[in-house]
């Protein structure tokens, strides 16, 4: 409709408006825009995703992974600040600048990387924390232990399974130079908008027969990249560090 | 109890023969998204949920044709704002909000829940967003064209829409990366890839859709209608309908295991959806209304028949303007052509 050769809006009544379009057309449409969107994400999803790491061994026939051996009789040298379990005894020493003391009781801590800590090794975003845990060994068992952590991630990462890559496999598990056991887990958590968010859980835990610990090392988007590598490698790094620096209780 | 007639209630203007093509368009996505995540292809089957409400939105408004010479680009701008605004929101929120859920791993054998991320994502960034969605149909609102309970209600509904499906997209592409089936258990992918790709927009589009039927029926319906709706009719109620039921949502998707969650987030859907078949149903009483009042008339100045209302539609003359003597005379629309 026009009125002075202009056009004019008018609204047909709604009780029995033809569509332009036929009912084909529209199935016909989404179909083909729905499988168009599916195709480009396959295509998407196969071109981004990062090959399989190998392993850094420089020297062909050198074990991957010998974990030094901690000094024995060495007076302890501080450097960071030590958390202390006031019911079970075992400690844990953290760099105040690099990890963030968060929740706490007689048992356990939570240590998160700060901010400036993950921008510092290049990325944009992600996070990364750590627990360490103890229990006494009458409670649990290591691998109870790790049992207990899973059912409590999977309220946060509904979707956690085993991770089988072997590029994320932990070689030779220890907590405080005490050999274990250690499985890596992923999963994802929703995100804000009801999509979904990668997560990776590296979870060790250990005993010396009369206390039971676990070290859980939590990487949201471990995928994160740097020009240095993923988030996932940094995360490890600093976590090696931090599970290194737990100490047993003397006997 | 009534049957919540879904498919009806978010494209309100379909002819009888498209709702079937829309309901079969529906629920196959819905099939296909299931299929997806059954075959381990989790980041993809997210990406295709994030289009499917929204693609059928757009499609829905170029099958109607609602106006008939300014057709579909006021609808298609109001997509565009829905969409660039969640992508931009998304974006940003990725970039400065931390991810991290309201319960966390604690020190102990529990977790730990956290007031913190609660009332920032649950509340501040919830209400944020929502503002953000009715801030283009709002641009509309000015202009007197629109001045239907209908059309407040479409706008607000195809924005949040299509804002929702956006923001997921944010959420749901950078996962492609991790690998076409970068593993995970099926049944939580199931839950989150059905309520997020169909239970959100449809719980986003029914209270956008709910409170922009406020707006219109408060400030552009005509006077004897304005009551109604009752007390969720009056804006600044609907707009309190609105915002706690956006806050439910989240906070229980923060905060409650996630089959809870989606339980949560069903129940606030039906119940949006409700409210906006009601604000629906009183937009069409209004427009079959319109129709039987607008009725035909004569001009008195060309001598040819139009519609009633302020200009004549062949001549363009104003019709309340002409001289009393020469008044539009009415006819009936049944009556044959040249009949006074």
């Amino acid at each position: 409709m026009t009125v002075g050769h202009l056009p004019f809006a008018v609204r047909r009544p709604a009780a029995d408006q033809p569509t332009s379009r036929g009912g084909g057309f529209i199935r016909r449409t989404f179909g083909t825009v729905l499988l168009l969107v599916i195709f480009a994400a396959i295509a998407w999803s196969y071109f981004s995703q990062p090959k399989s790491a190998q392993p850094a061994c420089p020297n062909p026939g050198q074990p991957c992974v010998v974990p030094p051996r901690q000094p024995t009789g060495a007076p302890a040298l501080h450097l960071g600040t030590v958390w202390q379990s006031s019911e079970l005894g075992f400690a844990v020493e953290y760099s105040p600048s690099e990890w963030q003391a968060g929740d706490q009781d007689a048992r356990g801590i939570r240590l998160d990387l700060a901010p400036q800590a993950v921008s510092g090794m290049g990325f944009d975003g992600g996070q990364v924390l750590a627990i360490v845990r103890g229990v006494p060994s009458s409670e649990a068992s290591p691998e109870q232990l790790v049992t207990q952590e899973v059912d409590l991630l999977r309220q946060n990462v509904p979707d956690i399974e085993v991770d089988a890559q072997p590029a994320h496999a932990i070689l030779g598990p220890e907590i405080g130079y005490q050999p274990g056991i250690g499985k890596v887990y992923a999963g994802t958590t929703d995100g804000s908008a009801g999509g979904a968010i990668p997560v990776s859980a590296s979870i060790l835990a250990s005993t010396d027969g009369r206390i039971s610990t676990m070290f859980v090392l939590v990487v949201v988007d471990p995928g994160a990249g740097s020009p240095d590598g993923t988030l996932l490698d940094a995360a490890r790094h600093v976590g090696d560090s931090l599970v290194n620096a737990v100490t047993w209780p003397a006997p | 109890m009534t049957a919540v007639a879904l498919v009806s209630t978010l494209f309100p203007h379909l002819a009888r023969r498209d709702v079937d093509s829309f309901r079969f368009a529906l629920f196959g996505a819905a099939l296909l998204l299931v299929v997806l995540v059954l075959a381990g292809l989790h980041p993809v089957a997210l990406v295709a949920a994030a289009v499917v409400v929204p693609l059928l939105m757009g499609l829905y408004v170029i099958a109607v044709d609602l106006y008939e010479d300014e057709p579909r680009l006021v609808l298609l701008a109001t997509i565009v704002w829905g969409v660039a605004a969640g992508l931009i929101v998304g974006v940003l929120i990725r970039r400065f909000v931390p991810a991290e859920p309201a319960t966390v791993l604690g020190p102990g054998a529990g977790n730990v829940v956290r007031i913190a991320p609660l009332v920032i994502r649950g509340v501040v960034l919830t209400l944020a967003e929502g503002v953000v969605m009715i801030a283009g149909p709002l641009v509309l609102l000015r202009h007197r064209k629109f001045n239907d309970v209908l059309d407040g209600a479409t706008f607000a509904m195809i924005a949040a829409v299509s804002y929702v499906g956006a923001r997921l997209l944010t959420d749901a592409v950078p996962l492609l990366s991790s690998g076409l089936q970068p593993g995970g258990a099926t049944l939580p992918w199931v839950l989150r890839v059905l309520s997020a790709g169909i239970l959100t927009p449809v719980l986003a589009g029914g209270l956008m859709g709910g409170l922009g039927g406020a707006l219109w029926l408060r400030y552009r319906a005509p006077v004897r209608d304005r009551a109604a709706l009752g007390a969720i009719g009056q804006p600044f109620v609907a707009a309190v309908v609105a915002a706690a039921g956006f806050i439910v949502a989240a906070v229980a998707r923060l905060a409650l295991p996630q089959a809870i969650a989606a339980a949560v987030l069903a129940v606030v859907a039906v119940l949006a959806v409700l409210w906006l078949r009601r604000v629906i149903h009183v937009g069409l009483v209004e427009e079959a209304i319109e129709a039987v009042e607008s009725g035909q008339l004569v001009c008195a100045n060309c001598g040819r028949t139009t519609s009633r209302g302020r200009f004549c539609g062949e001549c363009g003359v104003a019709l309340r303007a002409l001289p009393k003597g020469r008044s539009a005379r009415t006819r009936s629309p049944d009556a044959p052509e040249g009949t006074p």
